[in-house]
This record gives structure tokens, C-alpha cells and sequence, in this order.
């Protein structure tokens, strides 16, 4: 308790010593500490997602609940009293429709971050009914997505049809395979093949296991008159393999197949059995593999399994069994007799599709391509055309996507020239570490960066550019100076603007004491004045994932973005001489949540221009693709890459 | 531009690895400490005490986790533990030939100065821009290195303040540098003009005493490398740094002690030298004169590193099922090839290698559909590439067709599988007795796939002469606990002819699977009394919580202390399997057994291990393996990994051998 609120003084004092608007504040201190709260409260209230909240559906009830036993603990949220941190989610007038309400006075915002029971119904922070509806919980959470689409497969009146035939009469495409093939009886799906091959059908088109949940919904009628020597059975599987290569043997992702000898329905996830269940009776099965790596059998709507398995790559959802009599009049084998395949997207911030290298090539008349650009930050203009900005040499460039290209850029101006390059006091010496973001109001694309005098402190500057221009302009005067916030020196700036219309900046900072913290401001003037906000708490955040604090050396770069009712915070990590990117999400900038699991969600590859490292990550979500845009690391030289996943905009609890 | 370090800045940020020593004992229940009761003699937890084996030569289990010395895994990186390998692998002196065959340059073709007696590289160009030599040849260190050069400071001479110049000696994994930037850094020695020495790892700098080289004189140094491990279990190799000044007092100082410098995942392996040990390149890096280099030798050690598998330079040959390999008929054998085990002795001037594996009919794959039966079949020969082996037509136990799915067959099919031989060598390491234990399929009426142990306790050595008796060994009533079927046994003498260790799979419905052990008398009589569970798969990590089974453990005595090791495969919970490693030591005869320590580094071997040389289908997931000592090289541990490999059409089974180095108790 103490702690927390030693820290909430801090934040207070910090926030009255810079409020909004005020770029050389300079109110002292001791006169501000009485006036920090609400200024604290009204900021903090206004970054709140709003969008968090509803995102889940109606699987959210108390938000109190979860946290109501968090006595000891910093429960205050950070803030000065127990009031202040209702201000983060409750309905006041600040706070858009659909924010979790909570009780007055409870102690819950952290409680949904701790890593702890607080409740002791069972369940840690996301899992706990009171957290769910959480933006962040939704983050990479598998159960948290879309609805894509969805078929239902029946068989009935499909009666002397060729499988192929009975599900293009439902309008599903199908191809069937094996031999005999597969056929319809009383309704219900019969499977030929013998011990050398087996038959089937594949019923849909590729599934993106790192971006789609994928539940498959089967009802199995078990084989009459099966003796222990009988080969027949039916299961639905998800595989990658194509037709061909079904005839022979299934090689499933997960798999659900009744045995008509063995009477057991089997559970395989990789080839392996993972569970066996006795089944004699016609029942309704359920296969779930989930893009966050959890594949679940459900047993008449219950839940009886769930383990992890390996969400990559591409698989299709597979029909098929064995016969060894497959013939309309000998007693019937395992059967089907109906199958629905349901195909929602989530957010997955591992999930990332194929890497590619950006293309940076000069403006002149003989494009060179351009190899030694660091710190790479993507944006997007108002007509929906990518830049982005990167350090090269001693300047930050502006190169523009070109023919609506993902991956080639142009620069906007020479080789040699810079789009801006540092001319005042403050930052002669070396600009660096641009983040570039589109002002839609002023039709400009504005950039932070850090700005280095010649005597080595660092501050964050801004300087805009018209959309088509070449170059920027610089402002006058650093948008945060360390004198302003009584810090030693600012690090990289990562910037994204809250649906809200206000900016919100993460930045690092060195303390005064010579600390490392990533730090959070907040702008409402677009850019030009900012207002701190919090200290993000990165050590605590990490540490509840049981990541080993001691091997990271550093953490750096970070970059932001708001999607699916929550702020996504993208870092650069080094382990050593190793560079990987890890990721966080939070709902109001004060507690934070690893994603992935603590892993990083974005690794060094086993080849090319990254096979060393990445680092540098600029994220970007637009409608329903985030893209990643990064320095790769081959030991040698950085080389800028890109990736993206598809994901939802916004989360539901199917 | 680039960010801000955390370490050494930061009192926010709790510690940084580079600047902690490694933690030398890393058993899990004392939190990485030691094994002792907290408070108690040996605890080296809050109350103090020894931490980890204080002495890998004394004889006394210091950390009390029942491993003494060199089989303690705090011992693994010790010199005094490592063997020998192979002296003089590398040596590169600075004639203009060697320089160019033996040495890249980079980032320009520019080579470093040299002497007139071309024994000292004396200069790099004094433009402030880092230039380097990389050796071609990767160096192997996972099972440890000595690297040895000399180096002489040459004083401040003009370098102001302000000098750029430096000399470092660096490990790395790269072939080249970007002009005006460093080689990157696994590991480096830098030297600046004035002496001054620090030790860097990327651009950061490693904490070691303030040390500065005597100007003008000559310093011998020593880097000596071996495999460790990290706190978290993670395998890393662990670098020791120290010199002395030729002429100066001879006296040796220590720079750096253990220091984890590059985790084994990280470090070359396709590289020319590093084919069958992971390492990395040496290089020389610097800027004008700071420092002259004198010759470069590096021996390579072989300590004993229980994640390092390499293919055999004998005998490396890959045994396929489907094929005429092991001289089986097809009746029995055409699918499925697994569960292998294996004896080595010598017959004559030759190694006599014994195999024995499960196989059967029929596509294991449709064990999910129906019952699968397999039979065990034998093969031998002295000459492992030399195919087919010598093996029995016939399976050596078991029926033939062991499956009966697409043609009619006789009732009462009885499915054995995981065969184990225990051999008796004499005192020419020659074949005196062969013992099998197996699992045998119990009336599929009462259990379906149940299987209780059996064993033959006289195994004909011909190949194709059949094993005529057998008898129940170890039944699952005689197991407490919920054991539905019992699987994979492997026996082990217990000692001085007091009975066997028996380990064993316990398969349990809807749980992880176990490894037990029972103790048998020397007529196979078990006693149900002296039954334990040795290992659980939630004990040792994520990759085995859905269970662990395939014991195969090797027993071995000096001075009557019996180390037993164990390998078994560990199952994560998707189904993906490893193979994992433990050990412990016991007065011999064995007569109750001792708690078997993981190796903190578990597991040992996964699938995509690069001691393979990759997977010839889309995957190829572990199976089970067997282990022996090879009666020839008797330092020389060798296995018999079994694999099944998917292809996009067809799945087939292997059998690859692997081996490793484990100095003999």
C-alpha cells in the first residue's frame, strides 16, 4: 500500500509540474502537489478506452469482484486515494458508453493485472468473469474474437448424391477423395476406404490457424455390429495437407475420430493421442483450435479438454474414416451426420504472416536502394497511403509507398538530403528515432523525434510537413525537454491518436537518478503541447509471466497503437547481443499485461535480413490488418522489414 | 540513436545478467541453491553454506544433491572434468599465406601490419575505423574450448585522450562487418594502447576487476570455454578469461570466472568446423597500434555436455523401416519400426552391435481405428553402414502377421512391444548373456490396449533364433497407484548380483504418463514392496506436462558408487515430444533408489535438434531411443534415436544414430 502510494505522489507531482498545455510548466513544485488531483483524475479518466468494455459482449458482471480482495496490494491503481481510480473506469461523464462499471471505492484496477486470485473463485485476472470484459483481455486471447463466417452441413436428402454433389445443393464447395468414396445413408455420412486408404471430403477453403479460431461441430452415430477386428471409424480433422495426400493418411493438426472397434471417441493433437472416452451413444462432438495455440473438445457443449498445440500455417477442415466393408448392405460403420464449421478472426499479436523486406529507393531519376535506414516508423495519410519515416546517417527521411505498394518506398527527397535534419541548439548534434503520425485535421504529417544538442541531452522534437511536401519543418523548440520534466534525457517516442481525438505518447526517459522508465503524455492539441501521464511499470508487468528480468539487458523503442478496446505497446528487448520485439496491452495506460505469454511476439528468423535479430517495431492497425514494420538484424547491417496479421477490430465472446 | 541501456544505468531495473555470475547449482527445489535443508549443513540458500559443488575433485558431494564431482551438473563446466579433444585444432600464424587461407577480412580487403619476423600482427589502419580478421573456420565449443594468444600492449605512444585505438580479440558469428561499426560481439577482449583491458559483449561492457597489461610486455592469455547452464535452465556456454605477463612474475590473473557469454541455441553449426559441435569464429578487431598479436591456438575439450548430440564418424548410417535394412520379412515388418534398444561389444577385433524393435504389419496410424499388433524382431552386425543387417526373417518374439486388419487371421494375436536388452559382457567386453524385457498386450477383452512387462531371461544371440520362454515380469496389480498399462521397461543391475532395477511406463487414463521403477531379484522376481515413482512429468517443465515414458537408463560403478542415468522421452501437452535426461549416484548394490536429479537443461534432444541434419519429410517427431556405451570407444556414449517421418504423402519410421561424449566413472 505504501508503495503505491509513494508512487501516486509521484505521478501527482509529476503531472501538476508539466499539465496539459504547459510546455516550460515551470510551476513549482511544493505549490502544486495540493492541486495534482484533479488534473491526475480528469486526464487519466479521458485515456481510459472506451472500447474495452463492450468488446466482450455481455460476459462481463462485477468488475469489483475480481479486485475486492486486493487489500495489500497497490490498490489505489496508483492514484492518490481510492476514489481517484474509479476515475479509470467508472461511468462518470468522462468516460464513453460501455466502460466496465465498478464500485465506488473498490480497489480493482489492478486486480485485474496481478497475476494473483484476488477473489479465490479460481481464476487469475482475464480468466475471472469480473476481468473479461477488459480490452486488454482480449488482446491475443483466443476466445475474444469475429464471427467470419460459418457453415452447417447436412446430409440428409442426399440420398444416392455424390458427397461433392449433396454439398454444392448447400452451396458448400467441396472436393471428396479415396476410394470407395465416401456415401450418404439414412442421412447420415458413411466413409469407405480400407486399411491402405481412407476417404473423405475436405470442406472448406485454407484457415489461417494463427489468425482464425476454427471450431468444428460434428455429430458422431457409432458403428453397428463392430467386432474388435473392425476398422470403422469417422473423424473431422483439421489438416494442411491438400487432397491427394488425404487418401493415404490423415496428418492432423487436432483430430476427433470414433473408433467403431475400440467404442472411443480419440483426441489427437500433432499425431499424438492426447485423451481417449468411451462412446457408444450418437453424440455431439466439438473440435475449437484457437489462433493463441489451444486446441478444446467439447462433449455435448461441455468442455473436456483443452491443451496447446501449434497455430501456424494453414489448414482445412477434413471429413474422412476408414471401412473395411464399405458397402450400403453390410451393418454400418462410424458415421457423420451433421458438421458445422464456424471461422471467427481475434487479435494475435504473434500471428504475424510472411516477412519482407522494405524496399527504400532515392527519388532520383535512378532509384538506389537505400541499406543502411534505421528506426523505421510507419503512417498512413488520409487518402490511405503509406510512409514511413526512418534514420539514416544524421537526418530522419520520408519515403512514400509507391503504387500503393506494402513493401517499396520512395524518398521524397535525394540521397544526400535529409527531410529534416537538426539546426537548432537542441538538437545540432544528431536527430534520431522518428515517429511519424498523420494529422488528419491539418492535413499534414507531423514527426516526433529525439533531438540531440551538442551537449548531449536529448529531448523529443516535432516537426511537420504538408502532405505532399518533401521535407519538414521544424517547431521552434523541442516538444518535451528533460528540464521540463525534471528528467535527464527523453528516448524513443512512440505516438498514436485515441479514437477520442486526443494523442497519446510513450516515451523513454532517463531519470535524473539515472533510471530507464518508459513513460506515458498525452496531447490534445495534436502534437505541440503534451501532458505527462503515468509511469508505465515494465519490470511489474513482465514479471508476472515470470520472465527472468535479469537476463534482459534492454528495452527500448516503443511503439503504440489503440485496437480492440486497448492500448497495444510494441517494444524492442536485447537478451545479450539478441534483439527480439515484445508487446504489452493495457486499457489505461497505467497497468499493463505482457502478450504472447511474456515471448516475443516478433523473433529473430532462422535466415535472411533478420536472422539475427529485430528490433525498432512501428505498429499500425487499419481496419482489419495490423502491420509491423521493423529493423532486421543479420549481425552486420540493419535492413527494414515488414509483416502484418489480420485481426479483429473489435472483440465479442462467441 | 540507439537506446538507452538498461543495465548499469538502471537501480529500477533488478539486475542484469551480464553483470551476475552464474548460478552454479540449479537444482529446482532449492530455487537454483543447492539441495540441502535451508539452515542446515550444505545450505547454500538464505542461511549460507555451500552453493552448487564446491569441489569437483574432492570426492565429497558438497551441495548434497547426491552427485558427486564431475557427475554433478555444477561440475559440467570444470576443466578438470572435460577431456582432452583435439589439440591444436586451430593455429594460425601471420605469414601472408596463412593470413589469406585462413582469415577473412573485413569490412575492406585491408590485412593488419605485420612484423618483420611476421610472428605479431602489429597495426591496423589509424583511421578510426574498426577493421578485423575473422577466422574461415568456425571453431566448435559446445563441448568446451581453450583459446590461447599472446598480446603486447604498446603504451600511449601518441594516443591522446581522446584515442580511438584499441585491439580486441572477438567471438562472433558473423563473416563481415559494416564499415565504421564493430564486429558483433559474442564475446571480446579489447585492449587499449595504454593496456587498459575490458571484456565487452555487444556493445556492452562486462564487469571484471579494473586490470591494465604492462606496456611493451608480452601477456599469454587464456580463454577457456565450456558448456553450462543458465539459472532458468537454459544451455549457455560460460567463458574464462585470464593472462599473465611473459617475464613478469609468471603470475596468473584471473579476469573472468564462468561468465555467460552466448546461449548454445545461438552459436554455428553448419559452418566448416563446426559441423557436428555447435561454435562460433574468432577474430582480431581493432584500430592502429594499439596492441601487437602474437600466434592464435585454439584446443578443443571434451567436456561432457548432456544437450550436445553429434552423428557418429563411424556408423552413422540411418536404418529405414519399409526397407531390407535390418533383414526383416515384410510379413511382419513392412510399417511400423520402433522402441529400439541396443547392446555393443566386441567380437573379435570388431564392435558387435545388437538391435532389437517393435514392428509390425500394418499403418500405425490406424491403431486410433483398431487394434494394432506388433512383434520384435533382432538384427545384428560389426559393420553399421553395412546393410542389411544381420537379422531374423522371423520375428525373435511374437506372432507373424503380428496385425490382422486386411487379411483373415487366427485368433489370439498377442501385440509385443519396447523391447530392452540387458547384456552381461565379460571381462573382453564380449556377449556372455542377453536378457529381454518387454511389454506384452494383456486379453484385449478385459483392457483395451493394456500391456503388462515380461521378460526372457535367456536370449539366444543368433539373430534369427527365436526366444522360446518368457514370463510375466511386472503386472499391473502389482503396481500401486492407477497404472492402466505398463510399457517400455528397462532393467538395470542393481549390483554384485542382487537383482535388476526395472523402469518402467505407467500409462494412466486421462493423465500424464510416469516412470516407475521396481526392484527384481536375480531370478526376476519382483518385489512390489521396492516400487517408486521416479519421474512425473509435471516435475521438470512445460515440455514434459503431458507425461513422460521410454525410460532407458544405464548404470554404471566405481569405487562402489553407482551413477544411474536415465533418458526418457518427455511430452509436452500438444503432444510434441523430447527426450529428456536425469541422473543420480548410489552405494553400490543399488538397494533402494535414489532421487533422480533432472538436468536443468532438459530437454536434452527435441526433434529439430541440428544433430540430425534436418527431417527428410515436412516433420519428424521423436519416438523413443536407446543408449549403450560403445564397447570400443568407451568414451563414447551411442544411440539409436527412433523417429517417424511425415512426408506430404506417406509416413515411414528411422532409426538414427547419435552419440556423445561421457568420460567413463
Amino acid at each position: 500500500m505504501s508503495g503505491a502510494k509513494g508512487r501516486s505522489m509521484v505521478i501527482g507531482t509529476r503531472w501538476a509540474t508539466r499539465k496539459m498545455g504547459s510546455r516550460h510548466a515551470g510551476v513549482a513544485p511544493a505549490m502544486i502537489a495540493l492541486a495534482t488531483i484533479a488534473p491526475a483524475k480528469i486526464a487519466l479518466a479521458t485515456i481510459v478506452l472506451a472500447l474495452g468494455a463492450s468488446a466482450c459482449g455481455d460476459d462481463f458482471g462485477d468488475f469489483s469482484s475480481e479486485a475486492t480482495d486486493d487489500a495489500g496490494t497497490a490498490t489505489n491503481g496508483g492514484f492518490e486515494d481510492a476514489n481517484e481510480d474509479a476515475g479509470l473506469r467508472a461511468g462518470n461523464s468522462s468516460d464513453a458508453p460501455g466502460v466496465v462499471t465498478q464500485g465506488e471505492g473498490t480497489d480493482s484496477a489492478r486486480a485485474c493485472y496481478d497475476n494473483l486470485d484476488n477473489n479465490g473463485d479460481g481464476a487469475l485476472d482475464c480468466q475471472d468473469s469480473s476481468c473479461k470484459a477488459l480490452g486488454s483481455c482480449c488482446v491475443g486471447d483466443g476466445d475474444c474474437c469475429t464471427l467470419a463466417s460459418q457453415i452447417a452441413i447436412t446430409f440428409s436428402g442426399c440420398e444416392g448424391m455424390s458427397l461433392t454433389d449433396c454439398l454444392a445443393n448447400q452451396t458448400i464447395s467441396a472436393s471428396e477423395f479415396g476410394d470407395p468414396l465416401p456415401f450418404v445413408r439414412d442421412g447420415l455420412l458413411s466413409l469407405g476406404g480400407d486399411a491402405t486408404g481412407q476417404t473423405g471430403a475436405i470442406i472448406s477453403d485454407g484457415l489461417n490457424l494463427k489468425e482464425q479460431r476454427i471450431a468444428v461441430q460434428a455429430t458422431f452415430v457409432p458403428a453397428e455390429n463392430c467386432g474388435t477386428g473392425c476398422l470403422e471409424s469417422a473423424g473431422v480433422s483439421l489438416s494442411t495437407q491438400d487432397t491427394t495426400e488425404l487418401e493415404t493418411r490423415i496428418r492432423a493438426v487436432a483430430q476427433l475420430l470414433l473408433s467403431g472397434s475400440r467404442q472411443e471417441m480419440t483426441f489427437s493433437v500433432a499425431g499424438s493421442v492426447v485423451m481417449r472416452w468411451p462412446v457408444t451413444e450418437t453424440e455431439n462432438w466439438q473440435l475449437v483450435a484457437r489462433p493463441s495455440g489451444e486446441v478444446s473438445a467439447f462433449r455435448d457443449g461441455n468442455e473436456v479438454i483443452r491443451v496447446p498445440f501449434e497455430a501456424t500455417g494453414v489448414a482445412r477442415v477434413v471429413l474422412h474414416g476408414h471401412s473395411r466393408t464399405p458397402t450400403p448392405g453390410t451393418p454400418p460403420g462410424a458415421r457423420l451426420r451433421q458438421v458445422t464449421v464456424q471461422t471467427s478472426l481475434c487479435d494475435i499479436p504473434g500471428g504475424w504472416a510472411e516477412r519482407e523486406e522494405l524496399a527504400l529507393l532515392t527519388n532520383q531519376n535512378m532509384p538506389a536502394a537505400i541499406e543502411d535506414a534505421e528506426s523505421p516508423s510507419l503512417a498512413y495519410d488520409g487518402t490511405g497511403r503509406a510512409a514511413v519515416a526512418f534514420e539514416r546517417a544524421n537526418g530522419i527521411w520520408l519515403a512514400r509507398s509507391r503504387d500503393g505498394s506494402p513493401i517499396e518506398f520512395q524518398t521524397t527527397t535525394d540521397v544526400d538530403a535529409p527531410a529534416l535534419s537538426g539546426s537548432a541548439p537542441w538538437n545540432e548534434r544528431k536527430i534520431s528515432d522518428p515517429e511519424l503520425v498523420w494529422d488528419e485535421e491539418n492535413n499534414q504529417w507531423v514527426v516526433f523525434y529525439v533531438g540531440e544538442s551538442n551537449a548531449g541531452e536529448r529531448s523529443i522534437g516535432r516537426a511537420v510537413a504538408a502532405a505532399s511536401a518533401a521535407t519538414f519543418v521544424d517547431d521552434d523548440a523541442p516538444a518535451l525537454a528533460p528540464a521540463d520534466y525534471q528528467v535527464s534525457s527523453f528516448g524513443s517516442p512512440g505516438v498514436t491518436i485515441h479514437p477520442s481525438g486526443f494523442w497519446v505518447m510513450v516515451a523513454s526517459v532517463m531519470t535524473n537518478e539515472g533510471n530507464i522508465e518508459l513513460r506515458a503524455f498525452q496531447s490534445t492539441d495534436r502534437g505541440v503541447t503534451w501532458g505527462e501521464v503515468t509511469r508505465i511499470d515494465l519490470e511489474s508487468a513482465l514479471a508476472l509471466e515470470s520472465i527472468n528480468l535479469a537476463e534482459i539487458d534492454e528495452v527500448d523503442d516503443p511503439s503504440l497503437m489503440v485496437r480492440g478496446g486497448a492500448y497495444q505497446l510494441y517494444y524492442s528487448l536485447r537478451r545479450g547481443t539478441r534483439w527480439s520485439i515484445g508487446a504489452l496491452a493495457s486499457d489505461e495506460l497505467v497497468f499493463w499485461r505482457p502478450l504472447n505469454s511474456g515471448d516475443p511476439v516478433l523473433e529473430a528468423s532462422s535466415s535472411g535480413f533478420d536472422r539475427l535479430g529485430v528490433r525498432s517495431p512501428s505498429v499500425v492497425g487499419r481496419d482489419s490488418t495490423v502491420e509491423l514494420v521493423y529493423e532486421g538484424l543479420d549481425g552486420v547491417r540493419g535492413l527494414l522489414g515488414r509483416t502484418a496479421r489480420q485481426s479483429a477490430p473489435a472483440g465479442r465472446f462467441l | 540513436m540507439r537506446a538507452l541501456l538498461f543495465c548499469g544505468l538502471s537501480l529500477w531495473w533488478t539486475g542484469c545478467s551480464i553483470f551476475n555470475a552464474p548460478d552454479r547449482d540449479l537444482i529446482p527445489n532449492d530455487g537454483g541453491l543447492d539441495a540441502m535443508p535451508d539452515g542446515g549443513p550444505g545450505d547454500g540458500g538464505p542461511d549460507g553454506g555451500p552453493v552448487g559443488e564446491q569441489n569437483c575433485q574432492n570426492g565429497i558431494d558438497d551441495d548434497g544433491d547426491q552427485l558427486t564431482d564431475c557427475a554433478d551438473f555444477d561440475c559440467i563446466a570444470q576443466p578438470e572434468c572435460c577431456a582432452e579433444g583435439q589439440k591444436g585444432f586451430f593455429a594460425a600464424e601471420w605469414d601472408r599465406t596463412t593470413l589469406n587461407e585462413q582469415w577473412l577480412s573485413a569490412p575492406s580487403a585491408a590485412l593488419p601490419r605485420r612484423n618483420s619476423e611476421q610472428t605479431m600482427l602489429v597495426e591496423f589502419e589509424p583511421d578510426d575505423v574498426p577493421r578485423s580478421i575473422i577466422a574461415r573456420e568456425c571453431i566448435p565449443l559446445a563441448t568446451g574450448a581453450e583459446l590461447r594468444f599472446r598480446i603486447t600492449p604498446q603504451g600511449n605512444r601518441s594516443c591522446d585522450d581522446d584515442c580511438r585505438e584499441y585491439t580486441a580479440i572477438v567471438w562472433t558469428p558473423v563473416t563481415n562487418m559494416q564499415s565504421g561499426a564493430s564486429l558483433l560481439r559474442e564475446l571480446a577482449i579489447e585492449i587499449a594502447p595504454n593496456g587498459q583491458l575490458r571484456v565487452t559483449r555487444g556493445n556492452d561492457v562486462v564487469p571484471t576487476p579494473a586490470l591494465t597489461l604492462t606496456p611493451l610486455l608480452e601477456h599469454e592469455f587464456t580463454v577457456q570455454i565450456a558448456p553450462g547452464l543458465r539459472s532458468g535452465g537454459r544451455p549457455t556456454l560460460l567463458a574464462s578469461i585470464s593472462f599473465r605477463a611473459i617475464g613478469g612474475g609468471d603470475q596468473t590473473v584471473s579476469v573472468l570466472d564462468e561468465f555467460a557469454f552466448t546461449d548454445q541455441d545461438q552459436l554455428l553449426l553448419e559452418s566448416p568446423g563446426c559441423e557436428g559441435v555447435a561454435g562460433l569464429r574468432v577474430a582480431i578487431e581493432g584500430v592502429g597500434e594499439s596492441a601487437h598479436v602474437g600466434e592464435f591456438e585454439v584446443d578443443t575439450k571434451r567436456c561432457v555436455n548432456p544437450s550436445q548430440f553429434q552423428r557418429p564418424a563411424v556408423g552413422s548410417r540411418t536404418l529405414m523401416s519399409g526397407s531390407s535394412d535390418l533383414g526383416f520379412s515384410d510379413t511382419w515388418s513392412a510399417e511400423g519400426l520402433g522402441a529400439p534398444t541396443l547392446v555393443s561389444s566386441l567380437s573379435g577385433s570388431a564392435v558387435r552391435w545388437d538391435l532389437m524393435v517393435e514392428s509390425t504389419d500394418v499403418d500405425p496410424d490406424l491403431g486410433n481405428s483398431a487394434r494394432i499388433g506388433y512383434a520384435l524382431g533382432h538384427a545384428q552386425t560389426t559393420v553399421w553402414d553395412s546393410v542389411p543387417w544381420t537379422g531374423g526373417d522371423d520375428p525373435k518374439l511374437g506372432d507373424d502377421p503380428p496385425s490382422c486388419l486386411v487379411a483373415p487371421c487366427p485368433d489370439g494375436l498377442v501385440s509385443l512391444r519396447e523391447p530392452h536388452l540387458l547384456a552381461r559382457l565379460n571381462s573382453g567386453s564380449m556377449l556372455s548373456a542377453l536378457s529381454l524385457t518387454f511389454a506384452r498386450e494383456v486379453d484385449a477383452s478385459t483392457c483395451t490396449d493394456c500391456f503388462d512387462i515380461h521378460v526372457a531371461a535367456s536370449v539366444p544371440f543368433a539373430p534369427a533364433t527365436a526366444v522360446m520362454s518368457s514370463m510375466p515380469l511386472v503386472q499391473r496389480a502389482q503396481v500401486p497407484g492407477d497404472c492402466r498399462s505398463l510399457r517400455d521397461p528397462s532393467a538395470v543391475p542393481a549390483g554384485d548380483d542382487t537383482g535388476y532395477w526395472v523402469f518402467f511406463t505407467c500409462e494412466r487414463l486421462g493423465q500424464p504418463s510416469e516412470i516407475h521403477a521396481i526392484f527384481a531379484a536375480a531370478d526376476w522376481t519382483v518385489d512390489p514392496d521396492r516400487h517408486q515413482i521416479v519421474i512425473r512429468g509435471d516435475q521438470i517443465g512445460a515440455f514434459a506436462e503431458g507425461g513422460v515414458r521410454g525410460p532407458e537408463a544405464l548404470v554404471e560403478t566405481r569405487d562402489n558408487t553407482a551413477t544411474l542415468r536415465l533418458w526418457f522421452v518427455s511430452r509436452s501437452r500438444a503432444g510434441e515430444t523430447s527426450f529428456s535426461f536425469a541422473q543420480a549416484q548410489a552405494e553400490s548394490p543399488i538397494a533402494s533408489l535414489p532421487a533422480l536429479e533432472p538436468y536443468p537443461g532438459n530437454p536434452v534432444l527435441r526433434a529439430n535438434a541440428a544433430a540430425f541434419g534436418g527431417c527428410p519429410g515436412d516433420d519428424c517427431p521423436l519416438h523413443s531411443l536407446a543408449v549403450v556405451r560403445d564397447a570400443e570407444q568407451n568414451s563414447t556414449l551411442r544411440f539409436v534415436v527412433a523417429r517417424r517421418v511425415n512426408t506430404n504423402s506417406a509416413t515411414s519410421y528411422e532409426l538414427v544414430p547419435l552419440e556423445q561424449f561421457l568420460r567413463l566413472p
